[in-house]
């Protein structure tokens, strides 16, 4: 073999081992579902109240099936109406965070975007620490004010962002990503300043900023599911638009792609999804950066895999992390933004030093 | 038969600054026709007006017939076919990959690429001596290699019409070669129109039935490669002294550098 | 005579000697706690330990106070010693009768503001943005006390600030006073074994008071079983499943101004079940009662007593 051929071979060795494996793309479906029942029986069975394993069992049994197999009356309380539905809301906004964070970072073509970028977190925030500290009683009924002040609040920062940026017709990423940081800045100022105004709501206002999914209930799940379900179908059906917009946008458009609009519709379900997350669940940081590129490391940067993919991962993720936030300091509870960023970063620094390739 | 590309009196502006001039230019089906100029003088910008990246103040384009601004996006794209100069590919994404991207304008939002697709992907690819790429991450290709894959998207986008901005730019002579056969047979066996615009003016010489030069936004002769490409229109245009050889097995007659470094000089 | 020259020479040397000796040995006494002296004019000089490990030495009661602490001020007006203040943080005010005085920010001590106004003693209860080290290097005595986190606790500082102020007398009274009405509700509550489970909330999102912190200690006082046991925080943030878990007795809410009702709290998911809102023993609670650990307590621990023993309390 001349020296030629050898360094030939080698390269495409060296090629071939830095592709993900075809084997993991294959199994990816299936190993990311089994961790999403894995997460979700672990999160129903584990908890800071001490019930045993067959208990919850049979408190799911009854009432799936109408099964009456004598569970006791507290447990049935605590697993049927503050485990399960605490689990599955985690659940919802960690997959809806990590699609959506992969959908931004498919538009902006930017590694560093996440769902926060347009000023859904600094909207939602504001509008909650204007509920919090303002006259306004945080439920009215069975209403949670501050979630709708949240969601309003998501939508009127981005609904703000995209007016500034819009320039004739089209509304170039860079533009969009400065207003975004803008409109953020501003928010966080204000709810940094009203925050600290009136000491004895501090509290309060810190600990919804925080995020965490202590008062979740069955209210909370139907809120969130009417957004994150069609957007979540909406994002995936533009899977194969957004690997073309991984060309500059020239390209794209030279190739028939509705820029724009496809720009437009995939920013919008987003954050529509992403404000309902937000106001559900507080501002939760990491799941929306950091899942899809776990993701594209493991399988590549194809959009019709990386959302689908990216939404069960940061499910298990998220309620994998509430498991922690419930258990760590029983019978206290911690952020589970703390969590997230104790569990993600070390495992994310672990994968970039095995795959040395950027994505970007 | 109606040319496939009528350009008419395009006058285009950036900002205050008039990029083009009232520029007239016809590519027909079956010609090969190259745009050449100095550096600057509006060669890209014509080419991204007939796609309507850029907008025009005055003028008319007009493709296979129809008027430009009549088409939607997906129609234009399925007419016109674009090989830009050093086009950005998105790490990660295979050869094969961004080929196949080629023949999004023929699907229909919820379509995805059938195994025809695919098919046609292969094919362009194995047309530009590509195929062994074909697995291979674009991040990892050369720059000859990346403006091979990219020529093979056009191709596999299968329009009638081919606009090509300098797509020998990073290729070696050989590919060079290779290139501008492929786009002579393209336009004689397939009937495209092909318009390029080009560095080299001995390929222009050697392979493309018109030449078109243009300086500052116009142009400034237009016709075969003998007639263009004149040491005076050149000099006039280029600024630089040159020397036009003929020898009998050309079809055109080369323009070479005049070079002060002469043998025995 | 000749020997009666001698001896009266020698007392006068001997008493100018005891005069010298008393005036300087006098300052500096390496005491551990302020014991009160037999009169209350010769509590000073007055050596405060400070929870900083620092000592503070007053020669004369201080008479151009600026406090930093709501409870702080709170005691002061209720010893009378309200015109030594020269001003307040914004929280606490003497009440009308006296006049109010000018207002400053505890949790963001602005030093220059503090220092216009030439005080001869600050008050803090926490070293924000290295207050204290600031004042000291002006020469600006600074007393730096934690906030007592019982009710014990409280009584001594009370007793504290009375010597401090040169106001002992209203201090030993108003301790009295007090702790007659604490006794009053711990001897109705001798023949109790262990209490009602109590759950005590300080905002929306679950937040309680451990048994080692101030409020904490309320519910020892009155033998009740704090559900928050096991917590390592003071204040900690409970799991929601935690709380229906250990199904209290009785919820006091002390945070009705986030809009907290018993309504709310009985439509918390999984809520329902607890034993507190089945027999709608919900109370609400003053949150500035139990807020600083000042003048209040007594009100404080007589409706908490009333929430947790209807029966024994009316």
């Amino acid at each position: 073999m001349s020296a030629g051929n050898v360094a030939e071979a080698r390269a495409t060795r060296v090629a071939e081992r830095r592709r993900p494996a075809m084997s993991l793309c294959a199994a990816a479906y299936p190993i990311a579902v089994a961790l999403l029942l894995a997460s979700l029986l672990l999160g129903v069975v584990i908890g800071p109240a001490d019930i045993a394993p067959a208990d919850v069992v049979r408190v799911l049994l009854h009432h799936l099936f109408g099964v009456d197999l004598g569970a006791p009356p507290l447990a049935d309380t605590i697993v049927w109406q503050i485990r399960l539905p605490r689990v599955l809301i985690a659940g919802l906004v960690g997959c809806t965070l990590a699609y959506s964070g992969a959908a931004y970072q498919g538009v902006f073509r930017n590694p560093l975007a996440d769902p926060y970028l347009l000023g859904v977190a600094a909207g939602a925030g504001l509008a909650a620490t204007v509920v919090i500290v303002g006259p306004v009683p945080a439920t009215w009924g069975h209403v949670s004010v501050i979630t709708l002040a949240a969601f309003s609040g998501a939508l009127a920062a981005v609904f703000l962002t995209y007016a500034i940026a819009r320039a004739g017709g089209a509304t170039p990423v860079t533009t969009l990503i400065l207003a975004g940081v803008a409109v953020s800045s501003l928010a966080t100022a204000a709810t940094s300043y009203l925050m600290l105004a009136k000491q004895q709501d501090t509290l309060a206002v810190l600990s919804w900023l925080l995020g965490g999914f202590n008062d979740s209930g069955w209210h909370e799940m139907w809120f969130i599911l009417p957004y994150t379900v069609p957007a979540g179908a909406v994002i995936f059906l533009h899977g194969r638009l957004l690997n073309v917009m991984q060309l500059d946008e020239g390209q794209a458009q030279q190739l028939g792609v509705d820029v724009e609009r496809a720009k437009l519709v995939v920013l919008v379900a987003a954050s529509l999804a992403s404000a309902a997350a937000v106001s559900v669940a507080g501002i939760i940081g990491f799941v929306g950066l950091i899942v899809p590129h776990v993701v594209r490391l493991a399988v590549g940067p194809d959009y019709r895999r990386l959302l689908p993919l990216s939404a069960l991962i940061g499910a298990s993720f998220l309620i994998l992390a509430d498991l922690g936030a419930r258990t760590a300091i029983s019978p206290g509870e911690l952020p589970v933004g703390v969590i997230t960023a104790f569990m993600g970063a070390p495992f994310f620094l672990y994968l970039m030093r095995r795959q040395r390739r950027a994505y970007f | 038969m109606e040319p496939m590309l009528q350009v008419h009196g395009l006058h285009v502006s950036y900002g205050a600054r008039p990029a083009l001039r009232g520029v007239d230019l016809s590519v027909a089906s079956g010609e090969v026709v190259g745009l050449v100029g100095p550096n600057g003088c509006g060669k890209t910008t014509l080419l991204r007006s007939v796609t309507r990246l850029v907008p025009w103040r005055a003028g008319a384009v007009t493709i296979g017939g129809v008027p430009a601004e009549r088409l939607a996006r997906r129609e234009l794209a399925c007419r016109v076919a674009v090989v830009p100069q050093s086009p950005h590919l998105p790490p990660g994404y295979t050869a094969l990959d961004i080929v196949v991207m080629g023949r999004t304008p023929r699907l229909s939002f919820l379509q995805q690429e059938g195994a025809d697709d695919y098919r046609v992907a292969r094919e362009s690819l194995a047309r530009v001596d590509a195929l062994p790429l074909v697995g291979r991450p674009v991040d990892e290709l050369s720059g000859g290699e990346c403006q091979r894959v990219v020529l093979a998207r056009a191709l596999a986008q299968g329009a009638p019409l081919l606009l090509l901005d300098e797509p020998t730019a990073n290729l070696d002579i050989g590919h060079q070669i290779a290139v501008f056969q492929l786009l002579r047979e393209l336009a004689e066996r397939e009937r495209l129109a092909v318009l390029v615009t080009i560095h080299e003016l001995v390929l222009a010489s050697l392979y493309c039935d018109r030449v078109a030069l243009m300086a500052q936004g116009a142009i400034v002769a237009d016709g075969r490669p003998a007639d263009v490409l004149t040491a005076e229109h050149v000099a006039s245009a280029y600024g630089a002294r040159v020397v036009v050889l003929d020898a009998p097995h050309l079809p055109a007659p080369v323009v070479i550098p005049y070079g002060d470094r002469g043998r025995g000089a | 005579m000749r020997i009666g020259r001698l001896y009266w020479i020698t007392m006068m040397l001997v008493a100018a000697f005891a005069v010298v000796a008393t005036a300087c040995g006098g300052g500096g006494s390496k005491s551990a706690s302020p014991t009160a002296t037999s009169a209350p004019q010769s509590a000073f000089p007055l050596t405060i330990d400070g929870s900083d490990g620092q000592k503070l030495t007053l020669s004369q009661a201080p008479h151009r106070i600026v406090s930093l602490s709501a409870h702080f001020t709170d005691i002061l007006c209720a010893l009378g010693a309200g015109d030594q203040l020269v001003a307040v943080e914004k929280y606490a005010n003497c009440p009308a009768g006296g006049h109010a005085k000018p207002e400053l920010d505890a949790y963001q001590p602005n030093l220059e503001a503090i220092a216009s106004y030439q005080p001869d003693l600050v008050y803090v209860f926490s070293d924000t943005g290295n207050l204290v080290e600031a004042l000291r290097r002006t020469n600006t005595n600074v007393l730096y006390l934690n906030l007592p986190t019982s009710l014990s606790g409280v009584l001594d500082q009370i007793d504290l600030f009375g010597k401090l102020t040169g106001h002992a007398a209203e201090a030993a009274s108003l301790e009295k006073s007090l702790k007659g009405r604490i006794d009053a509700v711990t001897q109705k509550l001798t023949d109790v074994t262990t209490g009602p489970k109590v759950y005590h909330e300080l905002d929306s999102t679950y937040y309680s008071a451990s048994p080692d912190s101030f409020v904490g200690d309320f519910y020892k006082t009155l033998k009740a079983d704090n559900i928050t046991a096991g917590a390592t925080d003071e204040y900690p943030q409970l799991s929601a499943e935690v709380i229906v878990q250990r199904n209290p007795d009785v919820i006091v809410m002390a945070d009705e101004g986030q809009g907290v009702t018993a309504d709310s709290v009985a439509a918390r998911p999984g809520w329902g079940a607890i034993n507190a809102v089945k027999n709608h023993r919900i109370c609400s609670l003053d949150p500035s009662l139990v807020s600083q650990p000042g003048t209040k307590i007594a009100d404080a621990l007589e409706a908490l007593a009333k929430c947790l023993y209807p029966d024994r309390f009316k």
